[in-house]
């Protein structure tokens, strides 16, 4: 029997019961710690998600989007920027200033109502039909509407004073006290004077947000904010208007969900028709769901590694100048073209380029090229976008010697300089395209983007990958 | 006379009065609910007391009941202890019983699809209040039932109680051991992780090694040719429905032999070709009511505890990342009980080594009983038979070792250190770079070349001027390669390839708050010191670049001058110095090459890595 370990029943029935008491105790120790596991183990794991974000991020995302997801000129829109997350640099200031303006408007709306009313009524005065007791009536209405819209402040201030003594006097009965009481109150509610107040309080906000304004220009450039200058000329209840709900990306295209919502699924689908704003590149499905390359689960991974880019109400306008390119709107359109643009006849160019009285500027070029500068046409043109690193389309610093050592050889082109095969190359791109990459990509239209000197430039610049 | 139109409990009333009528029909109830035994015997047996009435009411529930008809009415005497059988085939039965409790709760929260299986995995342990608790207790029971019924298959072996009249026994507990593998098997599929996709997809390839129908059974087991929607279903109902039926019949099938056969004795203990085990003395039996019910009721009790501690304090299930067919992890094993396997592979032909040797073990056990027919059990006169046993355990854990990574796989060593490093968690191991705590992570660019140097700030900036000094031969630099400086090379890579947004421009110490950081530098520099054969003039790099609030990155750099490797080896000259990896630089001359390899990883503030 002592092979039992424990020689008693009741000894083996009591070591079982002081085990299950033992296990209930654990148990119930662990149940009281869960949630805060729990809780722990959803920030660790919210968190390494983020750093498969980075990483996928990193390799699928930022060549477009640029490395810390700035926004690549021309190519695609920052993500790391306050416009995504709805911070809006005059946020309060705007809403005192929206306060003050609706009131404004209110007043206006109620002045101009009154004018109207005091016209209807003058002329029914001299209506035949006019009985005495109206007549009567509208005279006393009419006697308030002045005092309410009256413009002369000094005068309305001397009539109030003359009410204040009549009131003030004992022989005055009770009936035109009240009525005494009833234009006071009349002055005291003049509308063109509240308005001027208004105005005058308004002035210091209003002074306040155009010199936030001002500091916004250069990123207005990148494609913040593309109406500002029109709004701000328009001033009012409308810049206002516009500056609330187009410093926030989800307001401005009118997006009814949160922003998580907005990241995943345009990651899940691409942007199928912004081709039209983004010099025809479009933005492709992402996720296996729309036939791209990436499981939701790793899309999820991307889309906290975005979010985690907000920086709450701590945006600064240091992050809003480091973008490079902000998010465009579909329709939105470039002002027209008004000085004299390079064409397409290749030999003409040439020509005028020879022509130039100054001579190339490599740096120009290049920030043109970069987009980081807009083209005498006034046109961001973001060659670098494509012809970075040479995965889209031929790399930048490979292209001038590849110009002199191979194409220039082609039989095509046969007795071409450097120069005038890459103006072809510029103007006319469809004339020919270096393989492996597909045809008909780059946009046909940069003829009518550049002048003269941009092209120059953009040569220049071009040219110093020689050595 | 009956009180109502037909006899009722009204009667027994009026016959006998009311509180004795009530407690004969309780006393009536529980003895039909236990099939035989009243109120008072139970009593009697949880006192320790002789059964007062004859014959034995204790052994009718064996007799006349479904519970116990499968466990016999008393025990030699000899059998009860822990010593000989070590409770083995006891456990594995708790271990049935505990995993399908287990498992049948986690089903609640888990679907079979690569879409969300992953998912539930992760709301298991973060919305399902006691959720990791219970992924553990399934995850290591599984772990230990291999174990567990392994070892009652040797104990068997060893006591040569697969002998007449066991022999069938014995092939049912076979078969019960390779249910219980397949079952643990089909089960590693289902949390969706790279561990598990990879372990099955290494496990499950061998069977694409069948001749003539190999493709045909690796498409029906993975219902595709990669493991994906179907494979997955296929593994969930094998691991929910048809490998648990099967482990039910056959638990049955061997129960039912122990009753007909009885336990078999220590060899000692009897005659030799003499199966006592059904001719138990009167004064050797242990009644299974109440000595061994008690017993096995403590015994789970214990076990249980066990189990809750370790999965409390001591043990969590494991769970990698996200599937993914495309990225093989480096180090990729099968579950380590098919880590012989894994090892017999590598000693050549897969249809030989990962078919027909693991078929044919499981065929000479099968047929053992058979082939083995001497009478005794005795251990002196079985010198073949243990020697035989000891080595298969000897051979099955050499195989196991040479089934891991470590053994005969050769990674060039840039890669190895890298991934050593910073690898994810995975087999219970993390690369130490993660564990540095996040304030540590001081951004800057590193240099193993201070771990060691007398001033490490002036180790630093004679390696940054020394890097842009340097020319070295650069293969992709323009059509035919080139010379660039080292930090040029440096900078080429991390920009282009890995996306870096910009190399700093000098290297610097690592700061005294950093100590961490410092620690991850000189296991790097040691490792580099290690493997400097195959890296002559190596130095490693990490450098640190914060990227968002709470996240930075860690690049890590090995450049090194390429030497000749052919087959994992490095070819060494006459003096044993390595061979130089000459290209032909633009001039035509001969260069050696400068090789450079990076990877590149993200921390989270919050992510919690630990050593």
């Amino acid at each position: 029997m002592n092979r039992l370990l424990i020689e008693s029943v009741e000894g083996r029935l009591l070591t079982g019961v002081v085990m299950i008491v033992a296990i209930m105790i654990i148990i119930g120790w662990v149940m009281i710690n869960e949630p805060a596991r729990m809780a722990a183990f959803e920030e660790q794991h919210l968190a390494r998600s983020i750093e498969r974000g980075a990483e996928l991020f990193a390799a699928n995302c930022s060549t477009c989007h640029g490395k810390t997801s700035l926004g690549i000129g021309e190519r695609a829109p920052a993500l790391n920027n306050p416009q995504l997350f709805g911070f809006n640099f005059v946020d309060t200031l705007n809403s005192q200033i929206a306060t003050r303006q609706r009131r404004a408007v209110d007043l206006e709306t109620a002045l101009a109502n009154i004018t109207t009313e005091r016209e209807e009524i003058f002329a029914e005065i001299g209506l035949a039909e006019t009985t005495e007791e109206r007549r009567n009536a509208i005279v006393a209405r009419l006697e308030e509407i002045d005092f309410l819209i009256g413009a002369n402040t000094e005068e309305l201030a001397a009539q109030r004073a003359a009410l204040e003594t009549e009131l003030a006097d004992s022989n005055t009965t009770e009936e035109r006290k009240t009525r005494i009481q009833t234009l006071v109150a009349a002055i005291d509610g003049n509308l063109p004077a509240q308005i001027a107040a208004l105005n005058t309080e308004l002035e210091p906000f209003i002074l306040q947000r155009d010199a936030v304004l001002d500091n916004l220009i250069d990123a207005v450039d990148k494609g913040y904010l593309p109406e500002l200058a029109a709004k701000r000329a328009e001033g009012g209840l409308a810049l206002t208007n516009y500056l609330n709900e187009d410093s926030n990306r989800l307001l401005q295209i009118g997006w009814a969900g949160d922003l998580r919502s907005y990241v995943k699924t345009t990651l899940i689908h691409g942007r199928p028709g912004s081709a039209d704003v983004w010099n025809g590149q479009a933005m492709v499905a992402w996720s296996q769901t729309a036939g791209g390359p990436l499981r939701n689960d790793q899309i999820d991974d991307i889309v906290n590694y975005i979010l985690n880019w907000d920086k709450g109400d701590a945006w600064t306008l240091e992050d809003l100048n480091a973008v490079n390119q902000f998010a465009k709107l579909h329709g939105a359109s470039e002002p027209a073209i008004t000085v004299p643009t390079a064409g397409t006849d290749v030999p003409v160019i040439l020509e005028q380029i020879a022509a130039l009285e100054t001579s190339p500027d490599a740096a120009r070029g290049e920030a043109i090229y970069n987009g980081a500068q807009r083209s005498e046409a006034g046109r961001r043109l973001g060659c670098s976008g494509c012809h970075l690193g040479g995965a889209q389309a031929p790399a930048t610093e490979e292209t001038w010697l590849n110009t002199v050592n191979e194409r220039v050889n082609l039989p095509q082109y046969a007795g071409f300089t450097p120069e005038q095969y890459l103006i072809t190359a510029i103007v006319l791109p469809n004339d020919y395209t270096v393989p492996p990459y597909a045809s008909g990509v780059m946009p046909a239209n940069f003829g009518e983007q550049m002048t003269v000197k941009d092209i120059a430039d953009v040569l220049a610049y071009l040219q110093s990958y020689a050595n | 006379m009956s009180l109502l139109p037909f006899p009722s409990f009204l009667d027994d009333v009026q016959e006998k009065g009311l509180k004795k009528a009530i407690l004969e029909g309780v006393d009536e109830t529980v003895e039909r609910l236990t099939a035989g035994m009243n109120i008072q015997d139970i009593r009697e047996a949880l006192r320790g007391d002789n059964p007062s009435r004859r014959p034995n009411p204790r052994l009718t529930p064996h007799a006349d009941g479904f519970w116990l008809h499968m466990r016999p009415g008393y025990f030699h005497q000899d059998m009860t202890g822990v010593y000989p059988t070590f409770r083995l085939g006891w456990l594995s039965t708790y271990f049935v019983v505990f995993e399908t409790l287990t498992g049948l709760l986690l089903m609640l929260w888990y679907t079979p699809s690569p879409e969300i299986a992953y998912g539930n995995m992760l709301k298991i342990l973060n919305n399902v209040p006691m959720g990791q608790f219970m992924r553990d207790l399934h995850r290591l029971g599984a772990e230990a039932m291999v174990i567990i019924v392994a070892l009652h298959m040797m104990r068997t072996w060893v006591t040569g109680s697969y002998k007449k009249p066991r022999q069938f026994t014995w092939f049912t507990g076979l078969l019960l051991l390779v249910i219980t593998g397949l079952l643990s098997f089909t089960g590693y599929l289902l949390p969706w992780d790279q561990l598990s996709l990879w372990a099955v997809t290494i496990g499950a390839s061998m069977a694409e090694a069948t001749p003539v129908i190999g493709e045909q059974v690796n498409l029906i087991m993975r219902g595709a040719p990669e493991l994906g929607a179907n494979g997955l279903l296929r593994f969930y109902l094998a691991h929910v429905l048809f490998l648990p039926l099967l482990l039910f019949i056959f638990t049955g099938v061997h129960y039912y032999k122990v009753i007909i056969h009885g336990h078999s004795l220590p060899p000692q203990k009897e005659n030799i070709g003499e199966d006592t085990a059904k001719r138990v003395p009167l004064d050797k039996r242990v009644y299974f009511i109440p000595d061994i019910l008690t017993n096995e009721l403590m015994w789970a009790a214990v076990t249980t505890f066990v189990m809750v501690v370790l999965c409390v304090w001591f043990y969590h299930a494991p769970l990698e990342n996200h599937a993914d067919s495309q990225i093989t992890p480096l180090g990729t094993t099968a579950p380590w009980y098919f880590l012989w396997i894994q090892g017999a592979l590598k000693l050549g032909d897969k249809l030989f080594w990962g078919l027909i040797f693991p078929t044919a073990a499981l065929g000479i056990l099968a047929l053992m009983p058979y082939l083995d027919v001497t009478p005794s059990r005795r251990f002196a006169h079985r010198r073949v038979m243990l020697s035989l046993a000891m080595l298969t355990v000897a051979f099955t854990t050499v195989l196991s070792y040479m089934g891991l990574p470590e053994f005969a796989v050769s990674t060039s060593a840039e890669t190895e250190i890298l991934h050593e490093l910073s690898m994810e968690p995975a087999h219970n191991h993390v690369g130490i770079m993660r564990t540095v705590p996040f304030d540590q992570l001081t951004p800057g660019a590193y240099t193993t070349h201070q771990i060691g140097a007398e001033s490490a700030s002036d180790a630093a900036s004679h390696f940054t001027s020394e890097l842009f000094a340097r020319q070295v031969f650069d293969v992709n630099q323009g059509e035919n390669g080139g010379m660039i400086s080292e930090y040029e090379f440096l900078e080429n890579r991390l920009i282009t390839t890995d996306h870096l947004s910009s190399v700093p421009s000098s290297f610097r110490e690592v700061p005294a708050n950093s100590p961490a950081l410092l620690r991850v530098l000189t296991v790097f520099e040691e490792e580099l010191h290690e493997r400097s054969l195959e890296l002559p003039g190596a130095w490693g790099g990490i450098i640190i670049t914060d990227h968002q609030d709470g996240l930075a990155r860690v690049d890590m750099v090995i450049v090194w001058d390429g030497v000749v490797i052919e087959s994992g080896r490095v070819q060494v000259d006459e003096n044993g110095d390595p061979v130089p990896l000459m290209v032909t630089d633009e001039n035509g001359n001969l260069v050696q090459e400068r090789r450079i390899y990076t990877k590149h990883l993200y921390i989270h503030a919050d992510a919690a890595y630990f050593d």
